[in-house]
């Protein structure tokens, strides 16, 4: 009986473990502090083999926190918003300057370079992973 | 004045045998503005002459494009080197009712410590406008839902290289974004033109 708790145990811990989802380089860009806006640029990638989404995203520094997609039309730069990103199995989704981004929309205060910043993502599958993300000059 | 303006596309051409821009060509006489900079004083285009240009439009509040274009610029100016004095930035606010001087200070120091190199502009609407026009710059406001942002700014991000006589020699588009080879082409076109002193 105890062995056959044990293993359903671990049944489990596989289960919680199954929707594996890693954040790689997180960093969010240093803004001069008379700017409002910034954006948090990483990569995430899914080890498992079903795919998951990221659905929102929160942080106490802002007001508004978006998934955007920065895309080129005619030579003018727009900011699409998305409701949702998808992350297939086995693969990775890069955030990165000019192309997807989490927007940070009305910072409640100016960022310092340097600082870690608390992220909350959210994903259909993984739930809730809390990542740190330092904000860099680049 | 066209025949001018032949033999110098022809120059450009006979150069870029030898050396390859990375940027985009161009030839256009910027007519003389003014617009108000990070001091709120009144600046006249003409003030720069002499001085190479880069020109770019954006806004303050831009999250995305605009501080990547921006950290690019600087990296434009340290690859410069010794050729880094010969070259000013313009920084022109396509979102004149946010950006006051005082915002322009704050955002341009933060990509030129020295407050030496980069300009802030901004003004009156309808002088921001005309200005843009003359660049084919173009700016559209978009609202964003909550009432604490107010709205973004779509806009086009070219940077623009202006010689020291007023006139536009090169554009590179958002993915030119090789800071070593925008330096190297403003080198060369100073080393062809003179360094405007
Ligand atoms: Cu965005």
């Amino acid at each position: 009986m105890k062995k056959f708790i044990i293993f359903l145990l671990t049944g489990f811990i596989f289960l919680a473990y199954g929707n594996e989802i890693i954040i790689k380089d997180p960093w969010i860009r240093a803004v001069p502090p008379s700017s409002k806006n910034t954006a948090l640029f990483m990569t995430i990638v899914n080890k498992s083999d079903k795919q998951d989404t990221l659905i929102s995203v929160k942080t106490d520094i802002a007001k508004i926190v978006m998934i955007h997609k920065t895309v080129e039309e005619n030579g003018i730069m727009k900011m699409k918003h998305v409701d949702s990103l998808s992350i297939p199995p086995h693969s990775e989704v890069k955030l990165k300057p000019g192309g997807l981004h989490i927007m940070i929309m009305g910072l409640k205060r100016p960022i310092k370079e340097g600082e870690e910043v608390k992220i909350n993502l959210f994903f259909k599958n993984s739930g809730n992973i809390e990542i740190l993300a330092p904000v860099l000059r680049r | 004045m066209k025949k001018l303006i032949f033999i110098f596309v022809l120059l450009i051409f006979s150069f870029s045998y030898a050396y390859q821009f990375y940027g985009i060509p161009y030839l256009q006489q910027v007519n003389d503005f003014s617009l108000i900079n990070q001091d709120g004083k009144k600046i006249k285009f003409s003030d720069f002459k002499g001085k190479y240009l880069l020109v770019f439009f954006g806004y303050t509040y831009c999250p995305d494009v605009c501080p990547t274009s921006m950290l690019r610029i600087s990296d434009v100016l340290d690859e410069l080197g010794d050729y880094k004095k010969y070259v000013k930035v313009l920084f022109i606010s396509v979102d004149p009712e946010r950006d006051t001087p005082k915002a322009l200070k704050k955002f341009i120091s933060f990509y030129d410590k020295t407050g030496k190199y980069i300009v802030g502009l901004t003004g009156k609407p309808e002088d921001i406008k005309k200005v843009a026009k003359q660049f084919r710059a173009f700016y559209q406001k978009v609202p964003v839902k909550n009432k604490e942002v107010g709205y973004l700014v779509d806009h086009s991000a070219y940077i623009y290289l202006v010689d020291p006589k007023g006139i536009i020699r090169m554009i590179y588009r958002p993915d030119n974004d090789d800071p070593k080879r925008i330096a190297e082409d403003i080198k060369q076109i100073i080393k062809m033109f003179g360094t405007g002193e």
